[in-house]
């Protein structure tokens, strides 16, 4: 017979998610790259670095979660998946876009021919916005990790 | 109008129209074989190669917009 539970906890919900420093760690660092992206000068050392170094970041921590998932055998049972359709539809699109993209990265001069990162440099006085999107496509990376 | 904004405000509106009817198909409200974009790259990401593509999209996006 199972006996209740006593002391000053009895009858509380207990946190089953602790507080992980990992956790708080890697956001605290995704916060600070962010902000040392946005604060560096497009084309310099500084913004390749702060983008190296999340990229390095999201696949080695990928990496890891990937062997730790394989260690323990946890595979997810696989739900039925989008139709065909679906997966052209949005493959048109992203393909379009890439392509359009990739034209206009090799067309000449650049003020007729602006690629999207040419028109988010135009946003390089506004520290917070590019902090933003930088700190969104962080966590678009880590989505892709994420079981 | 310079025509690089017709071409991406037109992408933009494509990929605005597949999310729409895809949330609007997931819903049930109408009948469509399209899905939004989340369930898409859910399920590209749930095989190996699949997200490989998407890991090494992700890294040329990000260092293609705030590198280079």
């Amino acid at each position: 017979v199972a006996s209740k539970p006593e002391g000053p906890t009895a009858g509380r919900r207990r946190c089953t998610a602790p507080f992980s420093w990992w956790l708080a760690a890697a956001l605290a660092l995704a916060a600070g790259d962010s902000i040392a992206q946005a604060s560096a000068r497009p084309f310099s050392w500084r913004a390749d670095l702060a983008t190296a170094g999340a990229i390095a970041a999201i696949i080695g921590g990928g990496a890891v979660s990937l062997w730790k998932e394989k260690s323990a055998r946890a595979t997810a049972p696989l739900r039925r998946g989008p139709p065909a359709t679906a997966y052209a539809c949005w493959a048109l699109v992203i393909t379009a876009a890439a392509a359009f993209e990739l034209t206009e990265l090799f067309g000449a001069p650049r003020r007729d021919h602006p690629t999207m990162s040419s028109l988010l440099t135009s946003l390089s006085g506004h520290e917070v916005s590019r902090a933003t999107l930088f700190a969104l496509w962080v966590v678009a990376g880590y989505w892709i990790w994420r079981r | 109008v310079p025509y690089y904004v017709v071409v991406w405000a037109a992408l933009a509106a494509a990929a605005v129209g597949c999310e729409v009817a895809g949330w609007l198909a997931h819903a049930g409200r109408i009948k469509s074989r399209l899905a939004p974009l989340e369930h898409v790259l859910t399920a590209v990401r749930s095989k190996g190669p699949g997200r490989a593509v998407l890991v090494v999209s992700w890294a040329w996006l990000g260092w293609h917009l705030f590198a280079r």
